[in-house]
């Protein structure tokens, strides 16, 4: 991030993260925004500072938020196009296999050979389609590291609005640019409320 | 030609948006070219006409036959995007709107070209030879559909159809130009939604007259969506290369952006598809059936010389496209699009191709170097007064609708 | 809406106001969501369907269609196990009720499918108010219509050599057939279906766990939300794989159907076989699923108060779309005629002509199905067209009515494909007519019974509504919708420039200056991105460049 260098924060090396004993492992700062816009600006603000381990949460996927978070783009599609091959090499083989080499029979007089393919387009597509949705599925789970019993945010009272209507921005103790006292004041100078230190413990 | 700088508003709450207009007499050196070529062909086709012999007139005529196709279904392609345009309210096709109606405005022409296949029909349809058709009991059936009166009034309909719908959705969006009032986009959809069932009929119409009767005793039921996702897929096309020659030229300079690319070139591929699954239906149904009245248009197209072009038509209609549209980059990178775009725009003579050309007596055994000479001879003869014609009416009004209702919409477009 | 920015448009409601309101209501888009509707509301309104006491009516239509559904079970147990003969059909009819239903259900699972996934891939953002439903009407239809070709097999116990297994001769099953097809097809499309409707319910079931105050309810719900939270590192990986799925239900949804008319398009039976099968078969079922769609929805959006967010322009859209695609298939009824005729082949004709179109008052040899054939043309062809007509895609009985007629004519349509089409064999001595018997008409209630029982307890127990979606779509959910300085908003950032010429002198161009100010004045900031900037052809791709710096001086205003 260019623009990380001129940040205050950034001079500083991480500090070893401040733990309050009382409560539990400090999971992170988290702070409410009321509109889709608000949070959308200040997940812009909190970029440019260079943090990497924080997040937004909102009911509904924001557009262009992934530009404001500047996240690339999703690997979801290439484990769809593996999914994809596997399926349609699946189909080949089983279609043909049988038809052509274990157990070859003649029916509604089509060839043997390659050029029985139209017939078999039907479940080379079904297949490929098939892997594709189970790879698009799971994929998604396994890059969203879903599904989980639990997670800290879930401790913060309010955060149950963020299903409904509420915005959140969630930056994490183990970021290495995790000040508490900085980070707080960086949520309130983007129009944060409801700032709250989050803890993972039950 | 026209004054370029009608920034006459009559309406003072409007902004004096300068027009936009694209400029005719820039392009002297293309136009000559243009007009040139054209010519050259005609009289190419015409020398060739009177003194060739009557094998060689055969085959010229199936080759005025096959270009006559590639512009009819180009054009009848833009109409359908500007009818799908209306009927759906489509707020990103707004700014490429104009130049599918322009598109569309060949039609006040295209029926000159026709005039040639309506005169000689005899030679192209082997049904209209008394002899032949007498001693066929099937295709004396077919006498209430397959007679020259008919058949002639049919096409006449047509093209006078297509003419007449091109130029009200031309007349319409122009006249909104001036005043911006939502009552023209109300007349539009109002020509739009009758039309769309006429459009289905003339365009079917079209395709079983002219191409399917080339085999009287073939038949199929596809035919007409087949012979219509082709020319909605070319039109497509054309109209991105349009837009990006345009672009090249300095003109629609941050009108059509590279959003309206992307969606052009997600429409491309999604009738790249739609081709392949109305193509395979057809084939594949067919070819399973293996019933032999249907099965001799797949058989002379796909033994001989002409097996080749058939398996190819295959993988460049389909597989090339659609693995080249897949990519995003490839649709937002308005370059690669245009090369894809004329990629296609050359496989849809292809595919013509291999309709018409193989129809001919002459042509059994296959694609010959002479047949191509002869297709592209005709091409050039059609296409290049159509193209420059295309270009002076490209030149009459402003190159967008600027003052549509969705314009704004339109220009703001975000995938 | 209007803003500084729009206000010399003539799209502006100030510049339009001189012309006819009636034309300017033309062209205004009415929202999706009606009465200023807010998030909160939205939640509250679909997730209040689950929560709160379960209502009168749902109980009492509960307990009339659930032992409508168990009817059915006990009549396939006795088909079971007293053969497959307790069904009407028998040659020269051996496909009669049985794969009607199953051509029936099946096709009406299709709308569910277009809605989800045909609908988000065009970003037809009124979908989201519908989709959800229609999701799970598409699964409780396919459920159905798995069940008879399932049953009809015969012996039921030897099912699984439908598997792609060999038996126990080392013969595996015919890929050849279109019948193999179906099973692939079949059991994809539900799987598929299942997967991507999950995929929509997470984020949903996500709000009714942050709602749930049950013990019960606290844990089922969170378990099925898998613990989202709402997170856009999540969302971002979740949008790419519910694009992905859309994109991949569309032309599944497309083959499902296409194999289906392959059963019979492949043979060479008059009726049948026809090449435009394919397409017929899929625009049929999205006409009779989308007629479904709405025979639920209109009662539910009235028992349930849903009427800002199925609003009348979602009513008007769907009897377009019903319009659309009955003409569609009239097109296809008439080509189908017309080749008939076309072809010369006397079996052809004489299928249509003898066995489907002579009737009593016309033709001293009436087709004895001639009746199937006219409800079929009436109710899917001329019904519809009524929906020309603006007023009537405004009254909810109209549609409702005819939406009525197209469940009735779709299925007539599968009945006169398949029952016309056979019960007069090549060799006029084994001609026959079918007749249903009890159980036929019994399992075909029942049917009913078990689709609407289904409906019913996914109504009370899921979210009906997709609320993330729904809110996706409300004005407050754009971030730049009262942005007063300008954001790029970051797609040009991986292609970074705007389409058009990059030369260093364009031709001459006139007003072309003029243009150039006046875009910018008009559209400002999110227009003048794609306005040639010299300073972001050079230096593509800087992430920070388009949010920071690179943001052109359109915006520069205030």
């Amino acid at each position: 991030m260019a623009t990380v260098a001129s940040t205050p924060e950034s001079a500083s090396p991480a500090p070893a993260t401040p733990r309050p004993v009382a409560t539990g492992r400090v999971y992170g700062l988290v702070g409410e925004f009321d509109t889709a816009a608000e949070l959308y600006h200040a997940a812009e603000v909190v970029r440019d500072r260079g943090f990497k381990r924080w997040d937004v949460h909102s009911p509904f996927p924001i557009h262009g938020m992934d530009n404001a978070m500047g996240l690339g783009k999703s690997v979801v599609s290439y484990i769809v196009l593996c999914g994809g091959l596997t399926g349609f090499t699946t189909a080949v083989l089983l279609t043909f296999i049988p038809s052509t080499i274990t157990y070859p029979l003649i029916v509604q007089g089509k060839p043997l050979n390659f050029f029985t393919v139209p017939a078999f387009f039907p479940i080379m597509f079904e297949l490929t389609v098939l892997f594709s949705a189970f790879a698009a599925v799971f994929g998604m789970l396994a890059m969203n590291r879903l599904p989980r019993w639990h997670h800290p945010l879930f401790n913060h009272e309010r955060f149950a609005r963020s299903t409904d209507d509420g915005f959140f921005i969630s930056i994490e103790a183990t970021d290495p640019r995790f000040i508490e006292a900085d980070v707080r004041e960086l949520l309130e100078s983007v129009g944060a409320q409801h700032i709250t230190l989050v803890h993972d413990h039950d | 030609m026209s004054a370029a700088t009608a920034k006459a508003d009559p309406q003072p709450q409007t902004t004096a948006a300068p027009v936009e207009h694209f400029q005719f007499t820039n392009l002297g050196p293309l136009l000559f070219g243009l007009l040139v070529s054209g010519g050259a062909a005609l009289v190419i086709c015409l020398l060739l006409a009177l003194f060739g012999t009557h094998a060689l007139r055969e085959r010229l005529l199936f080759s005025w036959l096959y270009a006559f196709a590639i512009c009819f279904t180009v054009a009848a392609g833009s109409v359908f995007w500007v009818l799908v345009h209306h009927a759906t309210d489509a707020e990103w096709s707004v700014v490429v709107r104009r130049i599918l109606e322009t598109v569309g405005t060949t039609f006040f022409y295209l029926w000159v070209f026709f005039l040639p296949v309506l005169f000689f029909a005899p030679t192209l349809y082997e049904w209209l030879d008394p002899a032949v058709f007498n001693a066929d009991p099937v295709l004396v059936g077919k006498r209430a559909l397959l007679n020259r009166p008919f058949w002639g009034f049919r096409a006449v309909f047509i093209l006078a159809f297509f003419a007449i719908l091109a130029w009200l959705l031309r007349y319409f969006s122009t006249r909104q130009d001036a005043t911006g009032d939502p009552r023209w986009t109300v007349k539009l959809r109002q020509v739009t939604y009758p039309c769309l069932p006429l459009f289905a009929l003339c365009l079917t119409f079209g395709a079983v007259d002219w191409f399917m009767s080339l085999n009287p005793h073939w038949y199929s039921t596809m035919w007409g969506v087949y012979v219509f996702a082709g020319s909605a897929w070319c039109a497509m096309a054309v109209l991105i290369l349009i837009t990006y020659a345009l672009q090249r030229a300095g003109y629609l300079e941050g009108i059509a952006t590279v959003e309206h690319y992307h969606i052009m070139g997600k429409l491309l591929l999604s009738f790249t598809v739609f081709w392949a699954y109305i193509g395979f239906g057809q084939y594949f149904l067919i070819w399973y059936a293996n019933i032999p009245e249907e099965a001799e248009y797949f058989v002379a197209r796909n033994t001989e010389g002409w097996n080749v072009l058939s398996t190819a038509l295959v993988v460049c209609h389909f597989f090339i496209p659609f693995l080249a549209l897949c990519s995003r980059i490839n649709k937002r990178v308005p370059q690669r699009l245009a090369i894809i775009s004329i990629w296609c725009v050359l496989i849809h003579l292809l595919d013509l191709y291999i309709i018409v050309i193989p129809a001919a007596g002459t042509e059994k055994a296959g694609p010959t170097l002479l047949s191509f000479f002869l297709a592209l001879i005709c091409l050039v003869a059609i296409a290049a007064p159509l193209a420059f014609l295309f270009l002076r009416n490209l030149a009459k009004t402003a190159l967008y609708p600027l003052r549509d209702p969705r314009i704004v919409k339109s220009l703001k477009l975000v995938n | 809406m209007a803003d500084a920015s729009t206000a010399t448009l003539p799209a502006d409601p100030a510049a339009l106001a001189q012309f006819d309101p009636v034309d300017i209501a033309q062209v205004t888009r009415p929202p999706l969501v009606t009465s200023g509707r807010n998030m909160a509301w939205i939640t509250n309104r679909v997730c209040g369907i689950v929560e709160n006491k379960t209502p009168l009516w749902w109980w009492i239509g509960f307990f009339i269609t659930a032992p409508i559904a168990a009817m059915t079970f006990v009549l396939l147990g006795y088909l079971i196990f007293t053969g497959i003969g307790v069904w009407g059909e028998n040659v020269p009819v051996a496909w009669a009720w049985d794969i009607t239903n199953f051509v029936f259900w099946i096709g009406i699972g299709h709308a569910g499918t277009l809605i989800s996934a045909i609908l988000f891939l065009t970003r037809q953002r009124w979908r989201t108010s519908i989709n959800r439903a229609a999701e799970a009407m598409t699964l409780f239809a396919v459920i159905c219509a798995g069940l008879y070709p399932a049953l009809h097999i015969g012996r039921q116990w030897m099912a699984w050599m439908l598997a792609p297994v060999p038996n126990q001769y080392a013969i595996w099953p015919n890929f050849k057939s279109p019948l193999l097809w179906d099973v692939f097809a079949v059991s994809t499309y539900f799987t598929v279906s299942v997967l991507f409707w999950f995929t929509g319910l997470i984020p949903d079931l996500a709000t009714l766990r942050d709602r749930a105050r049950g013990k019960y309810s606290k844990y089922v719900y969170g378990v099925l939300a898998l613990g989202w939270r709402g997170s856009n590192r999540n969302w971002r990986h979740y949008e790419m794989a519910y694009l992905l799925l859309a994109a991949l239900s569309t032309p599944l949804v497309l083959s499902v159907h296409t194999i289906v008319s392959f059963d019979f398009a492949t043979s060479v039976v008059p009726g049948w076989h026809t090449t435009i099968f394919p397409p017929y078969f899929v625009a049929g079922a999205i006409f009779g699923g989308f007629a479904m769609v709405l025979t639920l929805m209109l009662p539910a959006r009235y028992l349930f108060g849903l009427h800002d967010m199925i609003t009348a322009k979602h009513v008007d859209v769907m009897a377009k779309i019903i319009l659309l695609t009955g003409s569609i298939v009239g097109y296809a009824y008439i080509m189908e005629l017309f080749v008939a005729w076309y072809s010369g082949n006397p079996y052809e004709w004489s299928a249509f002509l003898r066995n489907r179109i002579a009737m009593p008052l016309f033709s001293d040899h009436p087709a004895p199905y001639w009746w199937a054939y006219y409800c079929m043309m009436s109710c899917n062809v001329l019904s519809p067209q009524i929906f020309w007509f603006k007023w009537a895609r405004r009254n909810v009985y109209v549609v409702f009515v005819i939406c009525m007629f197209v469940n009735a004519g779709m299925w007539f349509e599968r009945f006169v494909i398949i029952v016309t089409s056979i019960h007069r064999d090549f060799i006029p001595s084994s001609w026959g007519m079918f007749h249903p018997t009890w159980v036929d008409v019994c399992t075909f209630i029942g049917t009913h019974g078990l689709f609407l029982c289904l409906f019913l307890l996914f109504v009370r127990f899921l979210p009906m509504i997709a609320i993330a979606e729904v809110k996706g779509v409300l004005d407050s959910a754009d971030p730049h919708a009262h942005d007063e300085h300008g954001h790029d908003r970051g797609h040009s950032r991986k292609f970074g420039y705007a389409a058009g010429p990059q030369r260093e002198e364009p031709l001459p161009l006139v007003g072309s200056g003029v243009r150039r100010a006046y875009l910018k004045e008009v559209t400002e900031h999110n227009v003048a991105d794609h306005v040639s900037d010299p300073a972001k052809h050079q230096a593509p791709g800087d992430p920070n460049k388009d949010e920071d710096t690179g943001k052109p001086g359109g915006h520069a205003k205030g």
